[in-house]
């Protein structure tokens, strides 16, 4: 037993940590996996580990129309209160109908802004997540978007 | 279509990046921020395989993807000053001609803003400008 908590075991463990944190945005590997599965929900798990995501509506304000007037080209805005959710690592776009769920995923560097804009396809009318990953978590805000064509041919 | 010969449109593809940034000053430069609005031209084909009925064709849970076909950005990284600010992953669920706007804070006049994004079908493309400030009146 005192071996497993020897004091260089410890240090070690804190080196490693050190390194990983060290480490630049580019360097986090594309979830080749998560995006090649076409369940939402199999993809949101893969894509974060299975972990609790915790309702963050009152943090995070999502930008979407309620009806999408050309769903291939759906607007969609996202803002973070890091005062509320802590300071944001990573935003990821997820559109529950469509064949390939996940939209994108963005890393933020303490230099940005905790905003962005893009625009994504929707397969019709489905619910539309932002799962935002802060230093505190991971918390999501949702929004459900009428379409009545989908946008996602080819 | 079953051969893996890649599509004409993937052959003749002309990649093309257009950025648009605007710095708004303040006081010191640690309170500047740079408006960055970013637009790759580009096909963003899914790819996906359809049946008769034009439903995704879904293979062991995963989407059947015609590999002849598909193309779409994966990478894209933006640097001021050869530090990366903000990087995505991305898939064909984005919309085609990817616009993606945001800010950076403590950006200043003469620094190099940079955006590079890369392809399943091998292509890439880098737009680099040099920040420009307002005139001082």
């Amino acid at each position: 037993m005192s071996k497993l908590f020897s004091r260089r075991r410890i240090v070690q463990g804190l080196m490693t940590a050190a390194a990983l944190m060290a480490m630049p945005l580019s360097a986090l590997a594309r979830n080749v996996e998560a995006f090649g599965l076409g369940d939402f929900a199999a993809a949101r798990n893969t894509m974060f580990g299975g972990q609790a995501i915790a309702d963050g509506s009152d943090g995070i304000t999502l930008e979407l129309p309620d009806i999408a007037e050309s769903p291939a080209k759906t607007n969609v805005k996202v803002k973070v209160d890091e005062a509320k959710l802590g300071a944001l690592k990573t935003v990821t776009f997820m559109a529950e109908a469509n064949p390939t769920p996940i939209s994108a995923k963005f890393y933020f560097s303490p230099r940005v802004e905790p905003e962005l804009e893009t625009f994504i396809k929707l397969a019709g009318t489905t619910m539309v997540h932002a799962i935002v990953e802060t230093e505190k978590g991971l918390y999501s805000a949702s929004k459900e978007v009428k379409a009545t064509l989908g946008g996602c041919g080819g | 279509m079953t051969d893996q010969v890649r599509s004409e449109e993937i052959e003749n593809y002309t990649p093309r990046t257009r950025v648009r940034l605007r710095l708004k000053e303040a006081d010191n430069a640690a309170g500047n921020v740079l408006s960055v609005m970013s637009m790759v031209v580009h096909p963003m084909t899914p790819g996906i395989e359809r049946d008769a009925e034009d439903k995704p064709v879904i293979r062991d849970g995963k989407v059947s993807i015609l590999a002849n076909k598909t193309h779409h950005l994966i990478g894209w990284e933006c640097k001021v000053n050869g530090e990366v600010v903000l990087s995505a992953d991305l898939s064909g669920s984005v919309s085609k001609d990817p616009i993606i706007n945001f800010s950076v804070r403590g950006v200043e006049a003469g620094d190099t803003f940079a955006l590079t994004w890369t392809d399943n079908q091998g292509y890439s493309d880098t737009e680099e400008q040099v920040v420009k400030g307002r005139k001082k009146k």
